[in-house]
C-alpha cells in the first residue's frame, strides 16, 4: 500500500514536471525547405567528393569557406578568414578566425557538442585543417570529381594532383604543394599565376577545412551524422537516406559568427528530397516553407493571389545548351552546326515550352557573371535564331559535300527528364520543319548519359557555374583545350584558347568582357561547337513570415534567414 | 387444331425420326462460351478490347491530327468542357490561367499537340504489347513446358533449372537491363552491320522493338512452369495411354492429345498476364526507357502530364483513364475466362 502511494506521488510529480517543461521550454524554430534538393538522396556531404548542387548547399552550411561568396552580390568577401595578397599577386596570406571548434550532434544528449582531443581540450579549426582539406581534394587517391577545378590554381597542385600514386614519390609532391601552415591560424597559399579570379577559388567547397581526425578514424563513413565533425553555422543532426528522405541541420551554438557568416537564427533546417510538383503540393498544404516553383505551374501560380505573394523569380545559375560532336558527320562541318543552331527558335521555346521567364541565350555565359558578354552590349556577336539563314547555310553544306540528307542518322541524347524530352521534341520539330532532317532522340539515366554523351551526334547539357566568374564558363566547362579530355564535343580552337587565357590575366572588367565576347562568338557562332538555348531562372515560393535573402548563386545561406517576429 | 394433333399422334414414324437425331453434345468450349456470355463484366471487357483494337487499326482515320504535329502557340490549351470537368482549371476570362481552345477535344499538351490524337495512337503501342507478350510466351513457354513435362529426366532438369535462373531476376529490373543493353549496343553501329539493321528496325518501330524484345524475353518463364505442371498431371491419364497403345507418335501425343486438354489454363493465365505487360510498357515509357519520342505511349504521356499535374490535370488523367480502361478490360475478361473454362464450374449457373 505504502509503495503504491509512493509510486503515485512520483507519477504525479513527473506529470507536473513534464507539463511545466512543455510550457517553459521554447518551441524550436524549424524551417522546412525543398529548394534545389531534387527528389533523390544527396550524394555526399564530403567537401572533397561533392559536385552537385544539393551536396554543395549542405556543405556550405557545415564547412564554410575561407572566402565567402556573397549570395546577393555574387562577389567574394571575407569568410572564415581575412586575407592579403603579395604585390606580385602570387602569395595569399589568410588570417583564420581563431577558436572555432569542431562540433558534432549528439543524438543521446539531443544537443550539439564540441569535439575534444585525447587530453580533453576542444579541437579548433586551424590552418592545418584547411591545408589538409585542400591536399585531400587534390590527392589523386581521393579521386574527387572537382579535383580538376582546384588543380591548376595552387603551385605544385598540377604535379601532385596528376601524379600516378603507384610510381610517383607522393610525399615529396605533397610537400611541394604551395600550402604553408605558418601557425595555427595563418595559412600562406602560393598560386600558379596572378589573376582577379583567384580569390573566388577559395570560396569553393573544395577548399574548406576537413577533419583529419574523423576521416582517419571512420574512413568512408566519416560523413554519417554520428561520426562527422563540422564547424559551420549549422551541424548535421539527421540524414534519412534514400529517395523521398530528408536531411536535418541544427544550429551550432558554438559558431562565433561574422558579417559574412552570422550565427544561425533558425534552430533547425529540414531539407526534404522532393521533386518540384510534390514541393508545390506540400507548399500549398502548408508542410513546406520553401518550395521550388515548377516550370509548368507558373501560369497557375501567377493567377493565384496567395501563391503570387509567395513567388519570387530571379536569375538562374545555368545555361541550357546542345553540344555538337564535331568528330561525327554532319557536325564535323561548322556550317552544319551553325545551321542547326540557327534553326532553333529560342524565342518560341522560352515562351511556349519553358514558361517560367527564362531568357533566350545568344551567348554561352550567363549575363549575371563577372565579365560576361551580354546580348545588349554585343548585339552583333553570338548566335541568333534565323530560319532563312539556317536553310541557306544547310543547303550550301549539302551542295558542297554532296551529303544526302535522307541518309543522315542524327541522334540526340538527353538525360531522362520530361522537361528535356519536351524541349528535345520541340527542337526535333524545328529541325524537321526548317532543315528537313528528322533526328532521333535517345534518353538514358544520368550516370550513363554522362559516360556516353560524347558518343552521340549531339547531346543536351547545362553548365551551372561554381564561382560567379566567366572564367568558370569558358575554362572549367572544358571548352578550353587544356581540358579537351573532358570535352564531349571534342572541339578545340587555338584562337578561343588564346582569348580565354588573355582574359584570365587582363586587368579591367571591360577588357575581360570584350575578350570573352570574342571567345564566346567563336564558341557559339563562328565554330558553333554548342548551341546555347536559354538561361535558367530560379523560381521559388516562400511561406509568409520568413525573412530571407534570394541567392544569385546555387546555394542559399540559411544562417542569414529568420522566421517570425 | 385437334385434327392436327391427332395426325401427329397417329404418325409413329415421326417419333422414331426424332429419337434418331443425335443429341447435340455440349463441348467444353461451347459450355465456356455460354457461361462467359452470362458474365456481364467479362463481356464489357471484351467489348472494350474490341473497341480498342478497332481504334488501334483505324488510328489514322480516327485521329483528328498527326500525333507529332506541334503548334507551340497552342500549348496547354483546353476546350471549355474540360474546365467544367476540372474546376481547378479556371479560364483566363474568369481570372484564372487556362486558355480556352475548342479545336482540341481533350486539350493540347505542353508542345501544342492534340491529346486525343496521341491517346488514339498510344492504343497501338499498348495493344501491340498486349499481343506480343502472350505470343512469345505461347511460342516459347508452351514448347519448353511441353518438352520439359513430357520428356522428364535430364532434359526436364536442365530446362527447369534454366527457368529457375531466369526467374531469379526481378522481372522489371531484368527488362530495364535488357533495354539498356540493347540500346547501348546499337547506339552508334557500323553502317551495314547486323546491329545497324536492328537499330534501324527499332527506329522504324519507334523504339517498340526493344520493348517487345525485353518483355518477350521475360514473359515465357511463367507459362513454361504452368504448362509443365499441367503436362505432368495429364501424362498418366488413360486417354494418353490409349493413344500410345494405338501407336500415336510422341509429337502426336504432345500436340494432338495433351495440348488441347491443357489449353484452358494457358488461355486464362495469359489473358490475366496481359495487363502486366501493358503496365510494364507504360512504366518503361514513364521512366523514359520505353518507346522513343515522339511516338506516343500512354506511359510517356502520363509522365509528361505529371510534370504539370497541379495546373493541367487533363494532360495526365486522360491517358491514365485510357490505360485504366484497357487494363481493367483485360482483367475482367481474364477473370470471366477463368470462371468459364474451369471444369468444376460445369453446370453451375
Amino acid at each position: 500500500m505504502k509503495t503504491a502511494r509512493f509510486a503515485l506521488l512520483i507519477l504525479a510529480l513527473a506529470l507536473a514536471l513534464s507539463v511545466a517543461g512543455g510550457i517553459f521550454a521554447q518551441e524550436p524554430v524549424i524551417l522546412t525547405t525543398g529548394r534545389q534538393m531534387g527528389s533523390s538522396d544527396i550524394p555526399t556531404v564530403d567537401p572533397a567528393l561533392a559536385e552537385d548542387v544539393p551536396s554543395v548547399q549542405i556543405i556550405a552550411e557545415l564547412f564554410p569557406e575561407l572566402v565567402r561568396i556573397n549570395e546577393e552580390s555574387a562577389l567574394p568577401e571575407a569568410g572564415m578568414a581575412t586575407h592579403t595578397v603579395s604585390d606580385d599577386g602570387l602569395v595569399y596570406t589568410f588570417s583564420i578566425t581563431p577558436e572555432v571548434p569542431w562540433v558534432r550532434y549528439n543524438a543521446d544528449a539531443g544537443a550539439v557538442e564540441v569535439i575534444t582531443d585525447e587530453s580533453g581540450n576542444p579541437r579548433y579549426v586551424t590552418a592545418a585543417d584547411y591545408a589538409y582539406g585542400m591536399l585531400r581534394t587534390l590527392d589523386p587517391n581521393t579521386a574527387g570529381p572537382y579535383q580538376y577545378v582546384l588543380l591548376p590554381w595552387i603551385a605544385g597542385g598540377p604535379e601532385f594532383g596528376s601524379a600516378d600514386p603507384a610510381t610517383a614519390d607522393m610525399e615529396a609532391l605533397r610537400a611541394a604543394v604551395g600550402l604553408n601552415v605558418v601557425d595555427d591560424y595563418t595559412l600562406e597559399i602560393t598560386v600558379v599565376q596572378p589573376s582577379a579570379v583567384t580569390q573566388m577559388i577559395f570560396g569553393l567547397w573544395i577548399t574548406a577545412a576537413q577533419p583529419q581526425f574523423a576521416i582517419d578514424e571512420y574512413t568512408d563513413f566519416w560523413i554519417d551524422p554520428e561520426n562527422i565533425a563540422t564547424y559551420g553555422p549549422f551541424a548535421l543532426k539527421e540524414w534519412q537516406r534514400g529517395d523521398g528522405g530528408s536531411l536535418t541541420l541544427i544550429k551550432n551554438p558554438f559558431f562565433p559568427g561574422s558579417n559574412a557568416i552570422p550565427a544561425a537564427q533558425i534552430d533547425e533546417v529540414v531539407f526534404r528530397f522532393l521533386d518540384e510538383e510534390a514541393q508545390l503540393t506540400e507548399f500549398e498544404a502548408g508542410t513546406l516553407d520553401i518550395a521550388e516553383a515548377p516550370d509548368g505551374a507558373t501560369e497557375r501560380i501567377l493567377a493565384d493571389a496567395d501563391l503570387t505573394a509567395a513567388y519570387f523569380s530571379g536569375p538562374g545559375t545555368c545555361t541550357y545548351y546542345y553540344g555538337f560532336n564535331v568528330e561525327m558527320p554532319p557536325f564535323d562541318d561548322a556550317r552544319a552546326r551553325r545551321a542547326f543552331s540557327m534553326a532553333i527558335d529560342r524565342e518560341a521555346i522560352t515562351t511556349n515550352v519553358v514558361t517560367a521567364g527564362q531568357q533566350p541565350a545568344p551567348f554561352f555565359a550567363l549575363p549575371s557573371l563577372a565579365a560576361a558578354p551580354t546580348g545588349e552590349a554585343f548585339p552583333d556577336l553570338g548566335i541568333h535564331s534565323d530560319a532563312a539563314a539556317a536553310q541557306a547555310l544547310w543547303q550550301e553544306y549539302l551542295t558542297d559535300t554532296g551529303v544526302d540528307p535522307a541518309s543522315l542518322q542524327i541522334t540526340l541524347l538527353h538525360n531522362e527528364s520530361s522537361l528535356h524530352s519536351s524541349i528535345a521534341q520541340a527542337v526535333q520539330q524545328m529541325w524537321a520543319d526548317t532543315l528537313g532532317v528528322t533526328i532521333q532522340i535517345a534518353t538514358s539515366d544520368f550516370a550513363t548519359y554522362l559516360d556516353t554523351r560524347g558518343d552521340y551526334n549531339l547531346y543536351r547539357a547545362a553548365w551551372c557555374f561554381d564561382y560567379p566568374d566567366s572564367h568558370n564558363y569558358y575554362y572549367d566547362a572544358s571548352f578550353h583545350s587544356d581540358l579537351l579530355a573532358e570535352n564531349d564535343t571534342h572541339w578545340s580552337n587555338a584562337e578561343f584558347d588564346a582569348l580565354v587565357d588573355q582574359a584570365f590575366v587582363a586587368g579591367t572588367v571591360e577588357e575581360r568582357t570584350a575578350l570573352y565576347a570574342q571567345a564566346d562568338n567563336i564558341l557559339v557562332n563562328i565554330d558553333a561547337a554548342i548551341a546555347p538555348v536559354y538561361f535558367y531562372v530560379t523560381n521559388d515560393l516562400t511561406a509568409p513570415g520568413i525573412t530571407r535573402t534570394h541567392s544569385l548563386i546555387t546555394r542559399e545561406y540559411y544562417e542569414k534567414w529568420s522566421v517570425g517576429q | 387444331m385437334a385434327v392436327a394433333d391427332k395426325r401427329q399422334e397417329s404418325n409413329p414414324g415421326a417419333e422414331i425420326a426424332k429419337i434418331k437425331t443425335p443429341v447435340k453434345g455440349t463441348s467444353l468450349w461451347s459450355d465456356a462460351w455460354r457461361r462467359l456470355r452470362r458474365n456481364k463484366l467479362a463481356l464489357l471487357g471484351g467489348v472494350i478490347i474490341l473497341l480498342a483494337i478497332l481504334v488501334a487499326l483505324f488510328a489514322d482515320v480516327l485521329a483528328p491530327r498527326p500525333f507529332s504535329q506541334q503548334i507551340l502557340a497552342d500549348h496547354d490549351t483546353v476546350p471549355e468542357w474540360v474546365t467544367v470537368l476540372f474546376p481547378s482549371m479556371v479560364p483566363v476570362e474568369d481570372g484564372g490561367f487556362i486558355v480556352i481552345n475548342n479545336n482540341y477535344t481533350l486539350g493540347a499538351d505542353n508542345l501544342g499537340r492534340d491529346l486525343l490524337s496521341r491517346i488514339i495512337y498510344g492504343t497501338r503501342v499498348s495493344l501491340l504489347v498486349a499481343f506480343v507478350g502472350p505470343l512469345v510466351a505461347l511460342l516459347f513457354g508452351t514448347t519448353v513446358g511441353l518438352v520439359s513435362g513430357y520428356m522428364g529426366g535430364l532434359i526436364d532438369n536442365l530446362l527447369m533449372r534454366f527457368v529457375d535462373i531466369m526467374y531469379a531476376f526481378p522481372t522489371l529490373l531484368f527488362v530495364i537491363l535488357l533495354l539498356a543493353f540493347f540500346r547501348s549496343s546499337v547506339a552508334q553501329p557500323e553502317p551495314g552491320s547486323f546491329s545497324a539493321a536492328i537499330a534501324n528496325l527499332d527506329r522504324a518501330s519507334g523504339g517498340m522493338l526493344f520493348v517487345f524484345a525485353g518483355i518477350g524475353l521475360t514473359s515465357w518463364m511463367n507459362l513454361a512452369r504452368l504448362v509443365r505442371g499441367q503436362i505432368l498431371s495429364v501424362r498418366e491419364k488413360e486417354y494418353i495411354e490409349a493413344a500410345r497403345s494405338v501407336g500415336v507418335g510422341t509429337r502426336g501425343i504432345m500436340f494432338r492429345h495433351m495440348l488441347p486438354n491443357i489449353l484452358g489454363p494457358i488461355i486464362v493465365a495469359e489473358t490475366l498476364t496481359i495487363p502486366t505487360y501493358i503496365s510494364y510498357e507504360a512504366f518503361l515509357s514513364f521512366i523514359g526507357l520505353g518507346v522513343q519520342q515522339p511516338t506516343p505511349s500512354w506511359g510517356s504521356m502520363i509522365a509528361e502530364g505529371a510534370r504539370s499535374i497541379s495546373s493541367y490535370p487533363n494532360q495526365a488523367i486522360f491517358p491514365a483513364v485510357a490505360l485504366f480502361l484497357v487494363m481493367f478490360a483485360f482483367n475482367f475478361l481474364g477473370d470471366g475466362l477463368r470462371d468459364a473454362l474451369d471444369p468444376r464450374m460445369r453446370g453451375i449457373d
